[in-house]
Order: C-alpha cells, then sequence, then structure tokens
C-alpha cells in the first residue's frame, strides 16, 4: 500500500547517490559539466526555438540535443514522439541509471520528479491549433505529451519498472523537492531504492513571463553582484539514482555521494517575491543541517539559488549571514546559475549533482566575473576556479509560491 | 504505526460551495445541469460544469492574495477553509498544505500565452505568476499564514489520492501535525476541447475537495491509500482498475465505492456511486470530491466503510479505504 506502508525495520537508514545524470548548455554527462562548472564556463547563446525577437533580451542557456536518444526499452515509435523536455530528462536518467548499474525487477521503484512546465512547448503547440478557427486538426498527443505524467510513464517503459509516482510542481524548487521526497523514501525505510530528478526545457510562455515580470537580465546573468538585474534561463535535466547504503554495499555499488539533509518551508511574503530577510530560506537551512547533523561552519561550500534578481540574492545573502552567523567570513558560496542560467524545476537537481561533482573531485564551482560583489554579501563569493577538500555542502533552491528547500550533502569517502 | 483520521472535509462543486451541497447532489444521482463554455474563437460548442457563484460571496475572498487569482485559487481556499472550520490554529510551521492538480491555472495560462502570441512585450506580468502550479497552494498557505510544508502534486485524476498518501506519511512521521490535503481544478474551454479528443461526451467540470487529516482521534479513519497501478505498456485500464479493486478488498468484504472514471467496470458486488456521470470530469478534483462524499457517509453513519477508486486519465489507478472509528 502506498499508505501504510511497509518500513524496513532498520529505518532510518543512511542515503547514498549511485548514480547521476546531467544535460545542461554546458554538455551532456557529468564530464562534460564538470568541466565546465569547474572552470567557471558560460553557456548562453541567442536562443533558436522560438521567437524572441520582441523581448527585451534574446539569450537562453540552451542544450545542443543529439540527434538521437541512447538505447532504451522504448519503441521507435515511442521514442519519436517524446518532447524536448522528455528527451532531457531521458538522457539525464539514462545516464544516471547506466552508471548505477540498477536492473529493473519486479519490486516497486519510486520515481519523483519535479518540473514546473514540462512538455509545455506541446501545450503551445496545441493552443495555437485549438486558437486556430481554420482548422479542425487536433493533435491529442500534444495534450498527452504536454502533461509531466507522460514524460514519467515513458522514463518507466524506456527502463522496465513500475512504481509509485510523485511530480512535484513547486516551481523553481522543484527538483530540489523532488530529491527531498525521493531522500525520504528511502531513509524513512519505505523504499531502498529511488529514482529522482527534475526537467525542465525552454518554451515561449516560460521566457516571456519572466520577461514580463522584467526578471530577465539584459547585460549579463551576474548573481550577488551589485549591480545585477535579472536572471537567465535555461534548460536541462538531472536524475540520481538513490539507494540505502546497505542496498549500495550489497550490491558493492560505486557511492558518488551521500545526502544527509533536507529541508523544506514556505516563504508566504509573497507570490514572487522573498521576504526581504529570508526567512524561509534560513529555517530551510537550518532545518536541513539539523537532520545533518551539522553546523554552518561544517559546510564547505554553499550552491546558492543565487538568480541574479536584485530581490532573490538580497534575501538569500540575509539569510546566509544570518543563518551561518559567525561562520559566515569563511562561507564559500557561489551561483552556477552563472553558467547555465536558471533552469527552474530542473534547477534544485541539476544543482545537487554540481555538488556532488564538488565533493567528488575537490574544487569549487566558480561564477567568473569582475564586478563589484554586493556589499550585502558577507560570505566569500567564489570567482575563480579553486581546488578545495569537502566534507558537507549545501544547496539552495527556492520558488515562486514561497517554495524554499535545502538539501546537505556528504563526500563519500 | 500511527492512525489516521479525517478531522474535516470541503468541497466547491458545480452544485455549490460547500461539501453538503455536493453530498445533496450525489444522493439524488441526477446529472447537474451543465452550461456552454465560451471560446473566443470558431469552433465545437462546449459544455462544461462551472462552479456557480457563491452567495453571499465570503469575505475572504476580498483577502489581498486573492485579488488577481485566478478561480482554481478560490476553489482551493473555498474548500480548506471548509474543511478547516473553526479549529483552533497551532504552530505556523505545523500544518502541511498538499495540493493535487492536473490541467492547473489553464485559464490566465491560456490568456497570458494569448496575449503572448499576441505582441510578447505587452503580455500582462500580473498574468504569468498565476499561472504556476503551485499559486494556489501558496495563496493557501499565505491567507492561512502557514510557513510549514507545502507541496503541489501534478498527476492525472488520482493527483488527490496520492497527495492524501503523502500526506498521511507525513503525519506518520511527524514531519506535520495535520495536514491539509487539496484536489481542485478550473474549467476552460481549452480543457474541454482537450479532454473531449478522448470522450468527447464528458463534460469537463472545476471545483475543489478538501479533506484534514490529523492523528488526533475522530470518528473517520483513513485506512489506506492503495499502491498505484500505472497504466504502461503492460498493464491495460481494466487490468490497473481490478487490481485496485483487489487491494481494496472489494471482493472480500462488501463496501460501497465512490467512483470516478471514464468508464465503471463492473468487478465488485456493493453499491456504487459514479461521480462522473453526475459532477462531470472534475480532474484532479474528482478524486477529491469522492473522498468527501465517502467521508459525508461515514461521517453521517450511511456506512461503516467506504471504498474510493479513481481511474485516471493517462497515468494510473488509485484507491482510497475509509472506516467509522470507534474509541
Amino acid at each position: 500500500m502506498l499508505f501504510p506502508a511497509l518500513i524496513s525495520p532498520s529505518a532510518p537508514h543512511r542515503v547514498v547517490v549511485t548514480g547521476a545524470g546531467v544535460v545542461t548548455a554546458l554538455g551532456l554527462g557529468w564530464r562534460q559539466n564538470a568541466e565546465g562548472f569547474r572552470a567557471g564556463r558560460t553557456a548562453f547563446r541567442p536562443v533558436t526555438l522560438f521567437e524572441v525577437g520582441r523581448q527585451r533580451t534574446t539569450h537562453a542557456a540552451e542544450v545542443t540535443l543529439p540527434p538521437a536518444l541512447p538505447p532504451t526499452r522504448l519503441s521507435p515509435r515511442q521514442a519519436a514522439r517524446t518532447d524536448r523536455a522528455g528527451r532531457l530528462l531521458l538522457l539525464a536518467a539514462h545516464e544516471a541509471w547506466t552508471q548505477a548499474g540498477w536492473v529493473a525487477g519486479a519490486d516497486p521503484l519510486p520515481l519523483v520528479l519535479g518540473t514546473t512546465s514540462a512538455g509545455m512547448a506541446s501545450g503551445q503547440a496545441y493552443f495555437q491549433q485549438a486558437a486556430n478557427a481554420a482548422s479542425r486538426h487536433r493533435q491529442a498527443t500534444r495534450i498527452t505529451h504536454y502533461q509531466p505524467q507522460r514524460q514519467a510513464l515513458d522514463l518507466m517503459d524506456a527502463f522496465g519498472f513500475r512504481g509509485p509516482t510523485t511530480i512535484i510542481a513547486n516551481a523553481c524548487a522543484s527538483g530540489a523537492n523532488a530529491i527531498g521526497h525521493a531522500f525520504e523514501l528511502v531513509r524513512s525505510g519505505r523504499a531502498s531504492r529511488a529514482l529522482a530528478g527534475g526537467y525542465d526545457g525552454l518554451c515561449q510562455l516560460v521566457f516571456a513571463g519572466f520577461d514580463s515580470l522584467q526578471a530577465l537580465s539584459t547585460t549579463t546573468c551576474r548573481p550577488f553582484d551589485a549591480r545585477r538585474d535579472g536572471l537567465a534561463l535555461g534548460e536541462g535535466a538531472a536524475v540520481l539514482t538513490l539507494e540505502s547504503l546497505d542496498s549500495a554495499r550489497q550490491r558493492g555499488a560505486q557511492i558518488l555521494g551521500e545526502i544527509v539533509g533536507y529541508g523544506a518551508a514556505t516563504d508566504v511574503h509573497h507570490l514572487t517575491q522573498p521576504h526581504p530577510a529570508g526567512t524561509a530560506a534560513r529555517a530551510t537551512m537550518t532545518a536541513a543541517c539539523q537532520q545533518a547533523g551539522v553546523t554552518p561552519d561544517q559546510i564547505g561550500y554553499v550552491n546558492a539559488h543565487g538568480t541574479g534578481t536584485p530581490l532573490n540574492d538580497a534575501a538569500e545573502a540575509a539569510a546566509l549571514n544570518d543563518w551561518a552567523g559567525a561562520a559566515v567570513r569563511r562561507l564559500r558560496v557561489s551561483s552556477t546559475k552563472a553558467s547555465i542560467g536558471h533552469l527552474l524545476g530542473a534547477a534544485g537537481a541539476v544543482e545537487t549533482v554540481v555538488c556532488l561533482m564538488a565533493l567528488r573531485e575537490g574544487w569549487l564551482p566558480p561564477q567568473r566575473g569582475r564586478g563589484e560583489v554586493d556589499p550585502a554579501c558577507a560570505f566569500s563569493l567564489v570567482r575563480e576556479p579553486v581546488d578545495a577538500p569537502l566534507e558537507y555542502v549545501l544547496t539552495n533552491s527556492f520558488g515562486f509560491g514561497g517554495a524554499n528547500a535545502s538539501l546537505v550533502l556528504r563526500r563519500w569517502a | 504505526m500511527s492512525r489516521i483520521f479525517v478531522q474535516g472535509v470541503g468541497a466547491v462543486s458545480p452544485a455549490g460551495w460547500g461539501s453538503e451541497s455536493l453530498t445533496a447532489a450525489l444522493v439524488a444521482g441526477h446529472p447537474l445541469p451543465t452550461s456552454e463554455l465560451p471560446r473566443p474563437t470558431d469552433g465545437p460548442r462546449l459544455q462544461g460544469r462551472r462552479v456557480p457563484a457563491a452567495n453571499p460571496r465570503p469575505a475572504w475572498l476580498a483577502h489581498p492574495r486573492l485579488r488577481r487569482s485566478s478561480p482554481i485559487s478560490q476553489f482551493v481556499v473555498g474548500a480548506a477553509l471548509e474543511a478547516l472550520g473553526d479549529r483552533p490554529s497551532g504552530d505556523p510551521a505545523r500544518l502541511g498544505i498538499l495540493c493535487g492538480v492536473m490541467g492547473g491555472s489553464v485559464i490566465y495560462s491560456r490568456r497570458f500565452f494569448e496575449e503572448v502570441r499576441r505582441d510578447p512585450p505587452t503580455a500582462s506580468p500580473l498574468l504569468f505568476p498565476e499561472t504556476v502550479f503551485n499559486a494556489p497552494a501558496s495563496h493557501l498557505g499565505a491567507i492561512l499564514g502557514r510557513t510549514g510544508r507545502n507541496d503541489t502534486l501534478v498527476g492525472d485524476q488520482t493527483g488527490f489520492l496520492h497527495a492524501l498518501a503523502l500526506g498521511a506519511t507525513w503525519l506518520t512521521d511527524g514531519v506535520v501535525d495535520s495536514c491539509l490535503v487539496v484536489g481542485s481544478e478550473e474549467a476552460d474551454w481549452l480543457t474541454a476541447e482537450a479532454t473531449g479528443l478522448f470522450h468527447r461526451q464528458i463534460p469537463t467540470a472545476e471545483g475543489a475537495g478538501a479533506l484534514l487529516l490529523s492523528r488526533e482521534f475522530s470518528p473517520v479513519e483513513l485506512l489506506g491509500v492503495t499502491e498505484p497501478e500505472a497504466f504502461t505498456a503492460g498493464q491495460s485500464r481494466w487490468v490497473a482498475a481490478r487490481r485496485v479493486a483487489e487491494q481494496l478488498g472489494l471482493g472480500r468484504v462488501p463496501t460501497p465505492l465512490w467512483e470516478v472514471g471514464w468508464e465503471h467496470p463492473e468487478d465488485h458486488g456493493a453499491a456504487v456511486t459514479a461521480m462522473v456521470p453526475i459532477v462531470g470530469d472534475g480532474l484532479a478534483a474528482g478524486g477529491a470530491w469522492a473522498c468527501v462524499a465517502a467521508v459525508h457517509a461515514l461521517q453521517q453513519a450511511r456506512v461503516n466503510r467506504a471504498a474510493v477508486r479513481v481511474l485516471g486519465a493517462n497515468l494510473q489507478a488509485l484507491g482510497a479505504l475509509f472506516g467509522r472509528t470507534s474509541a
């Protein structure tokens, strides 16, 4: 039963990551992305997917998709029908699944995904058909592929597993919430494994939406810069295979890192603006660290939400200053959105993978720039590539509606 | 394992504002009236079951958060406030909110995209934030001043039952002290046309349903939510429906069933209330209404056990079981 579920008597379990797949505009897969993030490369280019000539900005971090999907159990017809967002998700999932060495079995495997707009590009295409009075042609697949459950079912069919599907749509915190939910499933002993991640493809509605709010940078996305003027959008996906430490050890699996804390809270200040003091952000960081059993001075690096908008970064800086207290001067922080843009529902998942890379390979992802750091930042903003052994890192994700989430990860030694 | 109890229910439906009107319509068993959903372009005439205007207008609709909100947000708040009743507010961080949706804020999404297609620079910045799936749950949290867990789950008609299971899990694990679980949807010509591609004869419906869960004893208990049975390449809708019926034990213990789905498998022997012919396809709200009706029947001692089965449109089948409790 989904409820009440059978719970392993030895819970709570330690939760480890045995596979991680990532797709961003920096490239396909762990290696290309790790090299890009480590060097602080940026991946913005003119948008080619839809018309942006009338928008305030015309650039985003668009992914170059490979000509074909990797081989899976999807039929050629299913594979051909997948939309852009679904392809991003399948690419990331294939890397994670393969790396983990998972084999589909009879036991249910929970799937937890975060997204904000799923196959919105298909929804837009359907709307254009429906609003065209001259045309009676309607393509039903555009409706089915607009919805995230289609991408979830494709994922299950691609790898031949079944299990409870949870699709979390908490705006830009969705990816972190999805990993947090999967973490809780495994930690509580309700599942020994879970597949989790986030994905979002660029689409016109969302691009125009952020532009209408004048939230998009018309210059360069510069999180925590004193003269920052907005965010840049990107697209991508990241998927993690989570399992209990016992499960990973029994399989002899390679362990990439450990998830040790998750916190979630709601900022009720405004639908799109954070409380200036970052109260909910502080609450999630505190909760995640409490669960992890660590204090802020033990966190070696924070992957900030850091969108580059004046309001977000000010509130997050206030929250980080307050949360870290006396340790804030030693706290190293950066936002990888400076490299790949804001991936919305994928952001939290991709940034979790960036944290795994940093833990595993011992470096801090810089956000390059020569501008003046906002004096509100009492922490150290990582602006140059640097090697650093890390034990614990924290990643923040905040979204419209006041959705806030933090995850704490530990290096696997 | 903790037992989970239902403390309150709420509904906004084509039958009116309030769970009593929904139950009355279901007991009467007559299809609720439909109305035409206006569309700006030529095309087939589309029928839907809309929520009638609230009369009198509730005072909470004047809350600043709802000033520009879409109908779905108002339905969520209406159903949730009824479920909460006048229960004392506790720690703001200890009330969880879970909202299940399928189409979400489709009216504002359509309006915003129409504006983008006409002239992107003039598209309204007031509309876009309301298009986000979690806007209704965010408004609810803000109106209640609740700062704890607040998740929006997207799926098909089974989304509410999935959220119900997650809420019960949060309570079992002590993540929250109580949890509002809401399923909601709003009707628009675009949704009606899209769903009509699959089942032309079923009108789209709108509204919300809510259950308030906690571990405190009450006369109605959530006994379980089944394992989901996905519609995949290897499992048809009928097989999925039958497996949910087996999990609910419908063949072993005659249990009144509130059923949501485009079709109605005859695989059980007890009384069945088919929701869709009466209220329409409320998408994610449909599962919530079925649970509200089942809990009402238990509260009124009309039945001792009540089952809900939802056959979603394109993801899975799922069921829930409720029972009357003894102290």
